[in-house]
């Protein structure tokens, strides 16, 4: 009985843990941790009333949808309007990311909260994008991307328009969709269309190539040292399981993978790794999906096909995974692009992929700023002195943050908001 | 009296179901654009990364994801099935369920089931002969139904040292050495494996059997009724408390990495 009464005390005087440090100093000062930790929970940016946006889908009448994606056959985006008349921003996702992957939810909110009607769209380099409303449905050249991405906002506009006023349009993307967010400004000025007001780019690459050639290099033996992708992966594997095995852990949630990450003891390179990991599980998603939609015999080969929803994929799944984004792009992007445009070289892809090709465009467009970090691991000390060159106090840089990883961190958003809100 | 307020309920229920299943879902609209019908455009690389069947020595870097799957056909069947549940029966009905009742109620509701639910567990625990786990499942029992006014408030999460456990029938097994037999999608409920599917039945047993005593207790007359409300709502909680969605993980190896996670997972619950 003692016990009982010992153990209630307890239970009543131990309150639900809940801190607010929203002005402590983001802690991570190493650029791979913050890219791969993120924001500790109790220093992203407060969101008072969650709203909860409604997912609408656009689909293409008699569009030939593999059977395989048979369940993929529209495109998902979510929006939340406010009851009223209001500016209404576009969120493009970072590369292989969702309308509703957890940055985009976060985003989604920080900008509702700020008074917008927002719509977010997933990456086109994301398989949903890419298998319901691509025209030529391989993803990574930009031209082609952004005017997939600008067709789709072009519908989406009609019909909100018919359901609230909007006063100005916006735009903005984090990582691959803020250069999204930069060549769809350019467009936008050429049509005139939306007529945005700001557009702004969170994080941005100044080069696709060149950013995804530093991520891809850090699944090569330069940077595993003696050790091959296939056993760094396994002992992370195991170092996650130790942890999960230790831990009183009984969801998976989004704050059991932050505690996951951040309890077990990575070392550089491997966060280096796992930052490579991850980006390989979406372009083989993206790789896979593009090669099942053209039926180019990439990864699957002619006489596999038809796949029916039964086909077990896992060998295909092996295979796409171990394709770097380089090669894709050598191998099947620039000789398609070929095939559809004898004109174009690989260094006109490469160039037609950076803000270089639009660079006096940039120079001007006073509505077009950035957001980043200085240490951000996809930009070098080229790209940074470009940013500052081109967008001179358009561009803001939090010094630490690696990529994204402050995104939902109190004053990088507070500054984000700021960017775009008169 | 009893019986008169479960046919009230369902019917309540029923109504709102229908009122509300209209509302919800994704609403797509239809655009013609003919440059956009992904005809074959007939261009081949001149590269290809083709999976070698005979090639069995290469290491390929994820191989640790394979699982053994003998029904894969049938199971990827079912998985699709499950999919299209969710969307036209399960989510729409859980929706409903979260529309009608507000967040302190479905805590309420929970809460009860969890801690009714600590009976089962417990039961395993002591099958398992792991005595920590069975007096931390215990303590949380006798704490939650009494200051917990009959679990609907589960005060005892907030000590650090009284967290919730969950073992099953299937991991007791695991624990006294069956091993998992072939992956299987079981109908609705999702991811399991042979062992498990098995070790469900046993949980469902033993859910049954506490209810059965507890409607004696209550003096419950028509319990058919009863039982069958109490195991929707307990199907309907548990979806709803579940954030899984089917194809939402944007891979088209979905399959592929959620057979790998329930069976990585699976064999950590049984060890821990």
């Amino acid at each position: 009985m003692r016990q009982l009464v010992y153990i209630l005390l307890l239970v009543i005087l131990l309150p639900a843990t809940a801190h607010a440090v929203q002005d402590a100093a983001y802690p991570f000062d190493d650029a791979f941790k913050a890219t791969v930790y993120g924001t500790p929970p109790e220093m992203t940016y407060k969101i008072e009333k969650p709203v909860k946006p409604k997912v609408e889908a656009i689909r293409i009448e008699n569009r030939k949808v593999p059977d395989v994606f048979s369940y993929s056959a529209a495109m998902n985006y979510s929006k939340a309007l406010q009851k009223d008349e209001a500016p209404l921003i576009f969120i493009v996702a970072g590369t292989g990311a969702e309308h509703n992957s957890a940055k985009m939810r976060f985003l989604t909110q920080a900008f509702y909260q700020a008074g917008f009607h927002v719509v977010a769209l997933s990456s086109p380099t994301h398989m949903n994008f890419l298998v319901s409303v691509s025209q030529h449905a391989a993803p990574g050249y930009v031209p082609y991307d952004v005017e997939d991405l600008y067709r789709v906002m072009l519908w989406i506009k009609e019909d909100i328009e018919k359901e609230r006023d909007v006063s100005d349009y916006y735009v903005t993307g984090y990582s691959l969709g803020a250069l999204h967010t930069a060549f769809l400004s350019k467009l936008d000025d050429d049509r005139g269309d939306f007529n945005f007001r700001k557009a702004l780019m969170i994080n941005p690459p100044v080069s696709l190539y060149h950013s995804v050639g530093r991520i891809d290099s850090w699944l090569t033996p330069e940077n595993l040292g003696d050790k091959s992708v296939h056993d760094e992966i396994d002992r992370m594997v195991d170092l996650f399981s130790d942890y999960y095995k230790s831990a009183e852990v009984t969801d998976l949630d989004d704050n059991f993978l932050y505690d996951l990450v951040t309890h077990v003891d990575l070392e550089g390179k491997d966060l280096k790794a796992l930052i490579g990991v991850d980006f390989r599980v979406s372009s083989s998603a993206m790789i896979f999906a593009s090669d099942v939609c053209l039926q180019a015999g990439y990864v699957v080969p002619t006489d596999a096909y038809p796949l029916s929803s039964t086909t077990p994929l896992m060998p295909y799944s092996e295979v796409a995974f171990e394709i770097s984004f380089k090669s894709y792009l050598d191998e099947f992007l620039l000789p398609y692009l070929q095939y559809l445009d004898p004109g174009i070289d690989h260094y006109t892809m490469i160039q037609r992929c950076s803000l270089y090709e639009i660079r006096d465009y940039l120079e001007t467009a006073d509505k077009v700023m950035v957001i980043g970090n200085r240490n951000d691991p996809i930009l070098n000390e080229y790209d940074l002195s470009f940013i500052d060159k081109v967008f001179g106090e358009r561009a803001t840089f939090f010094p630490t943050g690696g990529h994204c990883g402050n995104i939902m961190y109190g004053p990088f958003v507070e500054k984000m908001l700021g960017m775009v809100t008169p | 009296m009893i019986n008169r307020i479960h046919t009230l309920l369902i019917i309540s229920v029923q109504l709102s179901l229908l009122l509300v299943m209209g509302a919800c879902g994704v609403t797509t609209t239809a655009r013609i654009d003919p440059a956009l019908t992904l005809e074959n455009p007939g261009f081949q690389t001149s590269v290809s990364h083709a999976p070698d069947p005979d090639d069995t020595d290469t290491i390929r870097d994820i191989e640790f994801m394979e699982v053994y799957d003998p029904w894969e056909p049938m199971n990827r069947s079912l998985y699709n099935f499950n999919a299209g549940f969710d969307d036209y029966v399960f989510l729409p009905v859980t929706n409903a369920y979260e529309t009608v009742l507000p967040v302190p109620v479905r805590s309420g509701v929970s809460n009860f089931i969890q801690n009714a639910n600590e009976v089962p567990t417990f039961v395993n625990c002591l099958l398992q002969g792991r005595i920590e786990k069975s007096a931390i499942t215990f303590s949380r029992f006798a704490i939650n139904s009494t200051f917990g006014v009959l679990g609907v408030m589960d005060l005892a999460s907030n000590n650090e040292d009284l967290q919730l456990q969950k073992e099953d029938v299937g991991q007791t097994l695991g624990r006294w050495g069956v091993g998992n037999g072939p992956y299987f999608v079981m109908p609705i409920l999702g991811p399991s494996n042979l062992r498990d599917t098995v070790g469900f039945g046993g949980d469902l047993l033993l859910v049954l059997y506490q209810m059965k005593y507890a409607y004696k207790i209550l003096g419950v007359k028509n319990t058919k009724t009863l039982a069958i409300t109490e195991l929707l709502i307990r199907s309907i909680n548990k979806r709803s408390n579940e954030p899984f969605r089917y194809h939402s993980t944007g891979s088209p190896f979905e399959y592929e990495m959620i057979r790998f996670i329930y069976t990585k997972r699976r064999e950590l619950d049984v060890e821990r």
